[in-house]
């Protein structure tokens, strides 16, 4: 009889590790995958709106001095909406303070920078940067 | 008996198990499967739009009548172009023009004077730009000459660049000349302007460039140009003699303005 009871209670205790391993492993995974998939599901839908994501400037105010300003239009021409990044504004290198801006698509805004110097090269190399991190560059002459 | 009915539920258990993840392991392939798809997709069409965007070409003149100043934007391609924006001094006129392939579009643009830029944004992100020079004035991009003789101003003449032959009824002993103008941007700090050698003695030659004039120079050395910088430029030829005449003038460091 005693032989019989411990074999019914080894059985149970056996059942019972197993499934609660075999939960616990069940889940964690569970968990792993909903997260890996979760991460997967926004890294791809950044990196679609990075791809999707065109803008250029298409006019440019350059108020040379000291301090001097450059005021630029930015033209969203793709899918997503573009917000230009805080400070995301360089001339010849030089970082501008700008504020952000956000441009839905097919839409114009202007994109103001002041820098607290005057810049003396003819030609100003212009740089603007969006939260996504695409950038476009463009040249103007001052005063051509 | 009671073997039998172990081992088939056992089998079932197992087979429940396998069933669950093969279904999961499934479901997240096909998942993962669509976002590569899905990004496979974007890439597919951010393709298509560039190659669409790079096809696009637009000619774009102003014409000025009792009606305002329009901008005449003729598409020369095959596909329909949109123009979205059109703008000229700082300021725009927003809206939505679709030229049809090998036809043309007729925008009012008011605004846009003698000398002004103007610009035209197409919905895929292209820009066409241009100044506007009315009647009289230098054309962007080209020698203005005008030729005169002793009565006076004869006729004008756009050329593209400044190679010159002239050749003579013999019978002809007037007085000819032309003042070429232009406006032209230094490449470089300092230019060089050629005059092929030689000209005849009745041949007066004026070269005039960022504030220096030379009398009949063979060889012109301009320094202390800005780089970017647009100058003005200006040659005068004057001659009493009708003898057969190669003119040409060549510049190093210096192109058009195009804008």
């Amino acid at each position: 009889m005693s032989k019989g009871v411990s074999e019914i209670v080894a059985t149970v205790l056996m059942i019972l590790m197993v499934s609660t391993i075999g939960m616990s492993v069940f889940l964690y995974s569970m968990g792993y995958f909903s997260g890996i998939t979760s991460a997967r599901y926004e890294s791809n839908r950044m990196e679609i709106n990075a791809i999707q994501e065109n803008f250029r400037i298409v006019d440019a105010i350059i108020v040379n001095g000291n301090p001097c300003e450059l005021k630029v239009a930015v033209y969203n021409y793709g899918n997503v909406r573009v917000d230009l990044r805080e400070n995301g504004m360089y001339v010849n290198g030089i970082p501008f303070s700008a504020s952000p801006v956000s441009i839905e698509p097919r839409q114009t805004a202007w994109f103001n920078g002041t820098y607290s110097g005057s810049i003396t090269d003819q030609i100003w190399k212009v740089r603007i940067v969006s939260q996504r991190g695409t950038a476009y560059d463009e040249a103007f002459v001052k005063g051509g | 008996m009671v073997h039998k009915g172990r081992k088939g539920v056992s089998t079932v258990i197992g087979m429940a198990i396998f069933l669950i993840i093969f279904a999961m392991a499934a479901s997240y392939t096909f998942v993962w499967t669509q976002y590569f798809s899905d990004y496979g997709n974007a890439v597919k069409g951010q393709i298509e739009f560039v190659q669409l965007k790079g096809s696009e070409t637009l000619e774009v003149a102003v014409i000025k009548n009792s009606s305002g100043t329009w901008l005449n934007v003729t598409n020369p391609t095959g596909n329909v172009i949109v123009v979205s924006q059109v703008w000229s001094n700082h300021n725009n006129i927003t809206g939505e023009w679709g030229v049809p392939p090998f036809g043309y579009v007729m925008i009012n643009a008011s605004a846009i004077e003698g000398g002004d830029s103007y610009k035209v944004v197409t919905m895929r992100g292209n820009v066409f730009s241009g100044r506007y020079s009315p009647p009289g004035s230098p054309m962007e991009g080209r020698w203005l000459l005008k030729w005169y003789n002793s009565t006076g101003e004869i006729g004008t003449s756009y050329l593209d660049d400044l190679n010159i032959n002239m050749r003579w009824y013999k019978s002809y002993t007037g007085m000819i000349g032309f003042n070429a103008s232009t406006k032209l941007v230094a490449l470089n700090e300092s230019a060089l302007i050629l005059v092929k050698a030689p000209l005849s003695d009745s041949v007066q030659l004026n070269v005039s460039i960022a504030g220096m004039e030379l009398v009949k120079p063979s060889i012109v050395y301009v320094s202390n140009l800005t780089i970017g910088k647009t100058y003005d430029a200006e040659i005068r030829m004057i001659t009493n003699d009708a003898v057969d005449m190669d003119l040409s003038i060549t510049f190093i460091g210096l192109d058009f303005a195009k804008d």
